[in-house]
Formats: C-alpha cells, sequence, structure tokens
C-alpha cells in the first residue's frame, strides 16, 4: 500500500508518491499538481476545495476561507455560513481533498501519509497538523519539516556534496535550514524561521499602504471589494519586476480609482519585511556556525521566493545566485513523497539516512528569586538545534522546606523569562516532605523524529516515574470532541469529480461577471447562461465542447490565470 | 567512550574519513530505529570531527610561516556572523578568505575615526559590491587585461567605492538627524508612522549600513530616554520611547540579537534601559493578519487544562454544617450587624425589630452569596473554602451560573422539611438532597488530591 507524501501549505498544497520510476505528483480533480489550500460551502451545503473554492473567494467570501495555516495551533475558528470551523477542521478538508485525489490516481486506498510542517512550527501548530490527517482519515506516518523535505529532493536530484542553505518561504511561513550532504547522509545543522512570514504578508502591506494613501478605512469596504484588491495586489506583486509600473482600477467604496503601482513603491513597503527575513538566516548560521564562504549552494523553495527583491537579497548576502532549478512549489511536495517512500523502506533509498534538528530550546520553569514579579526563569533541558531524536536529564530540587508536590511546566522558547515562551503543559508529582533542596526530580525530556515532545518525571528518593503530562494544546480534542468533529466532516461531501471542472470554470466566470461591466458583463450572463442550458443536457460530448469554448473565452477577459 | 572506537576507525586528522565512517555506521544505527545508539554515535562523531579538524589546522599552519592569533585584537564579534573560535590557530589564508565577506565592523568615522582600520579590507569594505568572492573575481581578471589595464581599474573601482561609500555616510547622518528632529516632536513620537522613515533609507538592506544606523539609533533613543524624567521635574510631560516603537526597530535593527555586543559598547545602564523595554516574544506577527475569507473569526474561550483525579471524596455532614454556619456568621458580621446598626441609629426602629431585619438580611445574603461563589472559579463558599471544598457538576467540573441558581433554589425547596430534613439528609451518605435534586456534587477536594498523589507514589 502505497504511504503519500503531502505538502499542506498555506496558499497551495500538493501531494505525491515515490515509485519505482521515482517521484510522481499526483494530479488533482482538474488535472493540476496545485490544490489552492481554499475551502468553501456551496449553497447546497456541499464542500467546495481548490480552485474552484478560489474562484469563489471573491463572491462568496463569508462561505469561503483562505490562508487558515495561520491558524493552526491557535484557540480561533473560523465561520463559514453558520458552521465553525477550526484550522485542524479545515486543513483536514484539504487533506481529504488530496487524499481522494491520490486515491483516483493511484486505483488504491490510501491511508498513511508524511505531511510537511514549517521546521519552526511549534508543538501545538504540529499536534494540529498531525490531528488534521486524522480527521481525513489518514494515519500521519511522519511530519517532515519542509526545508528538509525540500532538500531531500534537491540532493536526490543532485546527488550533490557540501552545505546547503534552505531557504523557504511560502505564503505565510518563513524557514531557514542548513543541511550537510555527504555519502548518502543528510544531516541537518540548524533550522530557524518565523512562524507569520510569507508572501501574504507582502500582499497586506501593499494593501495597507495602498489604502492609507487613498485615506480609505479597510473596514468600509464590503468583503468583495476587499477580496478583489487582495486579488489584484496579489497580481500586481507578482508581475512587478517586470512591470515596474502597472496602473490598477481599484474599487473603493462607490468609486474606481486608479492607481499606479510601482516597483519603487514596492521595495519600500517590503523592506521591513525583507529585514525581518534577514534574521533567521543570520541565527541560522551562528547556530550552525558556519560563515557565508562555508555555503556551497544556497536553494529556494517556495513561491515567494520568486521575487525579484527577495533574490537581490539573498545574492548579496552570500555574493552569488541561489539555485531553484526545481520548482518551488511543489519541491517540498516531492520531498515529502521521498520521506513517505524512506518510510516504508522503499529500495531505491536503502542507502540514505536523514538527521534533523529541534528548531527551538524547551524546558522548564524554575523559581525566580531575584525579582519573583517577572515570573519563573526558564531552564532549557534541550537547547535548539539539537540533533533529534534526543532524550535529555536534568535535575531540580525543592524550593521549601516541607514542600510535598512539585509541579513541572513545559515551555518551548528562547526567552530567559518562561513568561515570553509559548506553554506546553504541565504535571505535578508528589514528592516526600524533607527539607528544602533534600529532594529532587529528575525531568527526562524525549523529543522524537516528528518534533514531538515527550516528558517524564522521576523522583530520586522513591525512584517513581510519571508521564501524565496534561497537554495545553489549543484547539487540542478530547476523544468525543474528535467524534462529533469526524461526523461534522462526513457530513459534508464534494461535488462528484467530473463535474469539477465545469465548476471550477462557472466559479471563474461568475467572478468574472462581478469583476466587469456593461457590455461585458451582459456577454458574460449569457455565456454562462448557455453553458449552464448545455450543462443541463447531460450529453458529455458537447458538454465538453461548450467548456472548451468558454475556457477560451474567458481567457481573453482575464488575461492570465491568476491562480 | 572513545569515539573512534564507536566509530570504527583509527584517530586521524582526516574530516572526510571521520565523515565516511559516521556515514556507514549511521546506515546501521537509522534515528529512527536506535535513537539511543544514534545519540552515541552522532555525539562520537561531533567529537572525532573536532579532534580531527584541529589537528590538521594546527599542522597545516606549521607549514605557512607562523599561526596568526587574530589580526585584529580590537574587532568585536561581527553582528549576526559567528566569531572564529580562537582556540585553534588558523592559516592566514583562511583567515584572509573568511575576513573579507563578513560586514566589517567599521563604525562609520564619524563614531569612532581613529579605531578604523587599515589594510586591504578597506576596499571592498563598502560599496554596492558587498560580494563575497569580489577579491577572487578580481584577481581573476587581472591576468586577462594589461598591467596599466588592471592599475586604472583599480583605481577606479575604488574610486567608486569611495564614492558610494561617501554616499552611504551622508545618508547615515542624514537619517540621525531625521531621528533627533523626530524625537523632538512630543506628539509623533509614540506612533509607529513617525519612524517609517527608518525602514526607508535606501541603503537599510545592508548589513554594515544597517549595523551602524542601528547603533546610531539606538544611541539617540536610549539618551533621550534617560533625559525624559530631568525635564519632567519641571512639571511639564515628555513622553519616553515606548515599547512599540522600540520593537519596530528591533525589527529593523536585530538589537536584542545582539545584546550583548550593544551591551558591553554603551554604557550599560543605558542599554538595560532600553532592553528591559523591549517586551515581546519573537515575531510581531497577528496570526490572524492574512486569513482571508469567511464570515468571522471567533477566538475560543481559553481551555484551563483540568485535572481529572482517579476518585473523589464527597463531603462530610457535619463539616458542610459547621462551613454553613460559618458562612453564615461571616455574613451576619458583616452585612446584618452593619444594616441593624443602621437601622437602629438612623431610623429608629427597636432593637428586636432590627435584628430579626439583620437576620433575614444574612440568610438572603448567605443564599445570594452561595450562588454566585458556588458557580464562580472558586467553586466553593468561605467556609467550603477553608475545607477544601469544591462544588463540582456530575462530571466533576464547575457548575455554570444557571445550574448553580438551580442548586440554589433545591436548598430553598428542602428548607421547610426542618429537622425531617436533617435527619433524611444523614443517611445520604454526603450526598445531601438539595445536591441530588440539582444534579451537583459537594466534594473534599483537598482529600481527594492528596490521596490521588499518595496513589501515584506508592
Amino acid at each position: 500500500m502505497a504511504v503519500i507524501g503531502i505538502d499542506l501549505g498555506t496558499t497551495n498544497s500538493a501531494c505525491g508518491v515515490l515509485s519505482g520510476e521515482g517521484v510522481r505528483l499526483i494530479p488533482n480533480r482538474l488535472g493540476e499538481v496545485l490544490t489552492p489550500s481554499v475551502v468553501g460551502l456551496d449553497d447546497a451545503g456541499k464542500l467546495v476545495v481548490g480552485k474552484t473554492a478560489k474562484e469563489r473567494l471573491i463572491n462568496h467570501s463569508d462561505r469561503t476561507v483562505a490562508a487558515f495555516k495561520r491558524l493552526m495551533g491557535t484557540d480561533h475558528k473560523v465561520k463559514l455560513g453558520k458552521q465553525l470551523f477550526s484550522a485542524t477542521e479545515l486543513s483536514a478538508l484539504v487533506l481529504r481533498s488530496l487524499k481522494e485525489d491520490a486515491e483516483t490516481y493511484l486505483g488504491e486506498e490510501v491511508t498513511e501519509a508524511v505531511i510537511s510542517v514549517p521546521a519552526y512550527f511549534n508543538d501545538n501548530q504540529r499536534h494540529a497538523t498531525k490531528l488534521a490527517g486524522e480527521l481525513a482519515g489518514l494515519k500521519v506516518e511522519r511530519l517532515i519539516n519542509e526545508p528538509t523535505a525540500a532538500a531531500i529532493a534537491y540532493g536526490l536530484h543532485d546527488k550533490r556534496e557540501g552545505n546547503f542553505l534552505i531557504l523557504d518561504m511560502g505564503g505565510g511561513t518563513f524557514d531557514v535550514s542548513i543541511l550537510e550532504f555527504f555519502d548518502g547522509v543528510m544531516e541537518v545543522h540548524a533550522s530557524a524561521g518565523d512562524n507569520f512570514l510569507g508572501g501574504e504578508d507582502f500582499v497586506e502591506a501593499m494593501i495597507d499602504s495602498a489604502l492609507g494613501e487613498l485615506q480609505v478605512n479597510k473596514n468600509s469596504l464590503s468583503p468583495r471589494q476587499l477580496q478583489n484588491l487582495y486579488m489584484q495586489m496579489e497580481s500586481a506583486k507578482r508581475r512587478i519586476s517586470q512591470q515596474p509600473e502597472q496602473v490598477l482600477a481599484l474599487e473603493v467604496g462607490r468609486e474606481k480609482i486608479e492607481w499606479t503601482a510601482t516597483a519603487e513603491w514596492f521595495e519600500k513597503l517590503s523592506t521591513p519585511l525583507l529585514l525581518r527575513a534577514k534574521r533567521p538566516i543570520e541565527r541560522a548560521m551562528r547556530d550552525a556556525d558556519l560563515p557565508p564562504q562555508k555555503i556551497d549552494e544556497v536553494v529556494l523553495v517556495g513561491g515567494s521566493t520568486r521575487m525579484a527583491l527577495f533574490r537581490s537579497m539573498v545574492g548579496r548576502m552570500f555574493g552569488r545566485l541561489p539555485s531553484c532549478h526545481l520548482d518551488p512549489d511543489t519541491v517540498v511536495a516531492m520531498g515529502a513523497a521521498i520521506q513517505a517512500g524512506l518510510k516504508s523502506r522503499n529500495a531505491a533509498l536503502e542507502d540514505i539516512v536523514l538527521t534533523d534538528v529541534c528548531p527551538y530550546t524547551l524546558g522548564t520553569g524554575v523559581i525566580n528569586e531575584d525579582s519573583p514579579d517577572q515570573g519563573e526563569y526558564f531552564m532549557p533541558i534541550i537547547e535548539r538545534n539539537t540533533v533529534v531524536p534526543i532524550s535529555v536529564v536534568r535535575r531540580v530540587w525543592t524550593a521549601h522546606d516541607k514542600q510535598a508536590e512539585v509541579r513541572i511546566d513545559v515551555y518551548q522558547g528562547e526567552n530567559r523569562l518562561v513568561k515570553k515562551n509559548v506553554y506546553l503543559g504541565e504535571m505535578s508529582v508528589a514528592v516526600p516532605k524533607g527539607a528544602r533542596g533534600e529532594e529532587s526530580v529528575d525531568i527526562r525530556y524525549s523529543y522524537d523524529m516528528n518534533g514531538l515532545l515527550e516528558v517524564d518525571v522521576t523522583v530520586v528518593s522513591t525512584g517513581k516515574t510519571f508521564n501524565k503530562l496534561i497537554e495545553f494544546t489549543p484547539g487540542a480534542l478530547s476523544d468525543e470532541e474528535k467524534a462529533s468533529s469526524l461526523e461534522k466532516l462526513a457530513k459534508l461531501k464534494f461535488h462528484p469529480r467530473e463535474d469539477e471542472e465545469n465548476r471550477a470554470l462557472v466559479a471563474r466566470g461568475e467572478r468574472l461577471y462581478e469583476s466587469s461591466l456593461g457590455e461585458q458583463r451582459d456577454y458574460i450572463a449569457k455565456l454562462l447562461g448557455n453553458f449552464d442550458r448545455i450543462l443541463d443536457g447531460q450529453n458529455p460530448a458537447e458538454i465538453k465542447k461548450a467548456r472548451a469554448k468558454l475556457q477560451e473565452i474567458l481567457d481573453r477577459f482575464d488575461g492570465e490565470d491568476w491562480i | 567512550m572513545n569515539p573512534w572506537a564507536i566509530l570504527g576507525i583509527e584517530p586521524c586528522d582526516d574530516a572526510r574519513a571521520v565523515k565516511r565512517a559516521y556515514a556507514k555506521q549511521l546506515k546501521l544505527t537509522r534515528p529512527d530505529e536506535k535513537p539511543q545508539e544514534f545519540q552515541q554515535l552522532h555525539a562520537a562523531y561531533k567529537q572525532a570531527l573536532n579532534i580531527a579538524q584541529k589537528r590538521s589546522a594546527t599542522e597545516g599552519s606549521s607549514h605557512t610561516a607562523q599561526p596568526v592569533e587574530s589580526p585584529q585584537p580590537d574587532v568585536s564579534p561581527q553582528p549576526g556572523v559567528s566569531p572564529q573560535s580562537i582556540e585553534s590557530p588558523q592559516p592566514i589564508e583562511s583567515l584572509l578568505r573568511d575576513e573579507s565577506p563578513q560586514p566589517i565592523e567599521n563604525p562609520l568615522p564619524e563614531r569612532n575615526a581613529p579605531a578604523e582600520p587599515a589594510g586591504p579590507v578597506e576596499a571592498s569594505a563598502l560599496g554596492t559590491e558587498e560580494i563575497p568572492d569580489s577579491t577572487t573575481v578580481a584577481v581573476e581578471i587581472l591576468p586577462e587585461s594589461s598591467e596599466d589595464q588592471g592599475a586604472e581599474q583599480a583605481q577606479l573601482q575604488r574610486a567608486a567605492a569611495e564614492a558610494e561609500r561617501q554616499k552611504r555616510i551622508d545618508e547615515y547622518q542624514r537619517v540621525l538627524r531625521q531621528v533627533e528632529l523626530a524625537l523632538q516632536n512630543d506628539r509623533l513620537i509614540g506612533m509607529e508612522k513617525t519612524w517609517h522613515f527608518l525602514a526607508e533609507s535606501p541603503y537599510i538592506l545592508e548589513d554594515e549600513y544597517n549595523w551602524n544606523l542601528g547603533l546610531g539609533v539606538f544611541d539617540r533613543f536610549a539618551r533621550y530616554n534617560q533625559q525624559a524624567p530631568e525635564k519632567g521635574r519641571r512639571g511639564k510631560y515628555r513622553p519616553q520611547v515606548t515599547a512599540n516603537i522600540l520593537n519596530y526597530c528591533d525589527h529593523l535593527f536585530d538589537w536584542s540579537g545582539n545584546r550583548a555586543y550593544i551591551s558591553r559598547e554603551m554604557d550599560e545602564g543605558l542599554a538595560d534601559a532600553i532592553f528591559t523595554a523591549l517586551q515581546e516574544p519573537e515575531s510581531g506577527a497577528d496570526p490572524l493578519q492574512g486569513v482571508r475569507g469567511g464570515r468571522e473569526l471567533v477566538k475560543q474561550k481559553d481551555r484551563v487544562p483540568e485535572e481529572s483525579l482517579d476518585q473523589y471524596y464527597f463531603g462530610h455532614l457535619l463539616a458542610r454544617a459547621f462551613a454553613v454556619l460559618l458562612d453564615l456568621f461571616l455574613i451576619y458580621v458583616t452585612v446584618g450587624l452593619a444594616t441593624s446598626v443602621i437601622m437602629m441609629k438612623a431610623m429608629g426602629k427597636s432593637e428586636a425589630d432590627a435584628n430579626v431585619t439583620a437576620l433575614a438580611l444574612a440568610i438572603l445574603g448567605y443564599l445570594l452569596m452561595a450562588w454566585l461563589v458556588e458557580s464562580s472559579p472558586l467553586q466553593a463558599t468561605p467556609g467550603k473554602y477553608l475545607l477544601g471544598y469544591r462544588v463540582t457538576n456530575r462530571e466533576f467540573r464547575r457548575i455554570g451560573y444557571l445550574h448553580g441558581f438551580w442548586r440554589m433554589v433545591s436548598f430553598l425547596l428542602t428548607l421547610p422539611l426542618f429537622k425531617v430534613g436533617w435527619l433524611i439528609n444523614c443517611f445520604l451518605g454526603g450526598r445531601l438532597m438539595h445536591d441530588r435534586l440539582s444534579r451537583s456534587y459537594v466534594i473534599n477536594f483537598r482529600k481527594s488530591r492528596e490521596e490521588y498523589l499518595r496513589n501515584l507514589n506508592s
């Protein structure tokens, strides 16, 4: 049975499988390898995922959502129509769509998968991703870090040796990893990143800047206008390096305003974001103890690394052109697929071993006697960028006379004070009463290959071990909640696969209808009406012909496919 | 344990051989299958690699003229780049190679001109090309062109570099002047927008410029904040550079990343004032930003993880009676006595009248308080709390206010039974009539928890 590899991205998702002939990317129901990570419900309450949903983002924004990966591991939910969904559930719906595509493509059931996550995802976010897989009916064999997955794809492709710096900027996250390849070993030296820095932030900055200049309040725009603005800015961002001056027709309130986006303007508003991107790069190099000239190759991954500004910044930092000869959009999915094959011990990969690191420091809170009002100090147990799997023990002593209980709070982060780090959970153990400092407990942190943590505490004097950690994971579900969530998701059905192309086309037509005026608008309405009638006729050959024709006409209006 | 034995090779100084041996062993000790052995192997590998590299470094340096400790002893650690480990002497060539590409810690002239390092670094230090191998590029070009041309070219390059450098110095001074200007406008100081010009400075993405400008701005901010209280004494309010601005600038200049260096360079008190004000976790971004579509985003209530114990003990009848008396007494002392005094003094009522009203008020007050505090996160009236008791629903969780209200009504309903009620309650095993009626429990939480911890231990 095949294990698939999935790249669950902020903007787009993709999946692949490793077979005898190598890595293959799995096409979705539209025949494309990239599935936009957009989920919506249509008027009939049926589920829409991918490109069709993305087209509906403008006209049906209250029933459609994109970029929800940012909410993973938080306790925010999204309201679609009247139903509430957590980011985990929305991700599960995307995963289910990918799973169905894979099953159709492979002709067998798929129940196991390797899913990639940003290297800098914290424990909560990783748990949420794993849970999403479970809700989609996939046993998640392994969570792999995205830059590591990309490196695997490159490493296998190039078979070169040396130090690689992987820069992965996707729609919502930015990751940096430094790897070394030699003799079939891929060793990650360091990872760093920013969980909230990606292409979407550039678009957001463009919108804020443009609206600021026009003195328009963002909240005064209708959802349709806002989504339209997003779309226009998104495509302006993509073209800006080829077309340094673009005139956009922005619809703001009741008026249409012509507005010019220049390369200079874009550069200005990008600078703070680019500076933020430099920090993790510097930190990773510091942690790996490698100066820039010891980096043999800089590899760019993720759609946002196509930005010319980003490339020139990287070029200036390293004095060379970064490489990107594999498609930055799909390379992570390819790497995840290879890892999936590796996991199921595909014979071709017998001689490849991957070692990874944990990107965050993990530790516990200890009493802060210097300044009690600042809260507890953070005592690191596993330092960041330690190679995993790892298990480390540290001993702590009681702080009060007759102390009967020791509470271990688990934190993740780099700050000296626990309150500025991420709280993961806690555990209390009883200790025999004694004078302060007499009793002690050994705290063992074990960090596995998936980036998930386990905590054991042993009371030294009694030798008794406890491992019942009360996890504090926002969005975590109890068994009952899981069952009800599964039930809720199971009620949502996709439209039949073969209709998807027609639906995507109609959604696109509707979007164009909304964004055009006058004669063109009437014309599109007529076209769509015609197409609807042919669809009702249910004659496959006729529908196919009409579809091709409609596609051609819509292409003329749209100029480019903005997805 | 001997790292060489684990790797299965003889001690050597060839890093490549160590890597090869490690790779061979690793394939037999996969991290996901044998985690412990893998840790051991990895530690051995790191150790062996370190030894091998040190050995070859010492050997290498004996070939060259003499080991150079450090060419510029006073060079401070580079921002963002790890300093070379000093304990391992390196051959000259490698030091030079390592040196040139790094953002050179070469403060602009006005900061400390005499300390400016002289030498070959200067030419390539500034300028548009911060390309690490610019020196090697130049070397490659040289043999092709004639010597004259080469010299001319080099001169041109140097002049161009000098011009570029001057541009940066001018810009640096201009921006700092703007900072000083902005600091004089009390009203705009706290607005992030005021400071956006910093990010718009054209060379801000260049390491050296960024670093120096960052230091300059830091210095101005620190001095400004230090002066603030003095001016304030004259009665005029003078704002400080607030945390939001400092955080914004920290994103631009990464002060917190170079804290150690800045604290050493500057007056420590000055630097610390800024660093303590910088209060923020790593990323300043809002996770909600960028999520598109959806009718609305709903924040779920924070769920405090609740410990569930193995077993719970119900409260004891007598203890609960004691708790009620205690509560009544408390309420009577506070509310009751106060009202009776008021009634007697201010309204001229007789003592008996006042006492009856006070008692009635106390009972009413008790009912109201019991409802509110038992449903609150406290989960107990003061009397119950003192005894370590808690009121819970049948899942041993906190009861809601509606549930709590029903509990109070149930209690009222059982009151008319008087002594009969008491008698019945004696036989109900800690679950009294009104508990049963309102489907709630009163548990001895303290005992339950102690028992739970004891069980864990044995």
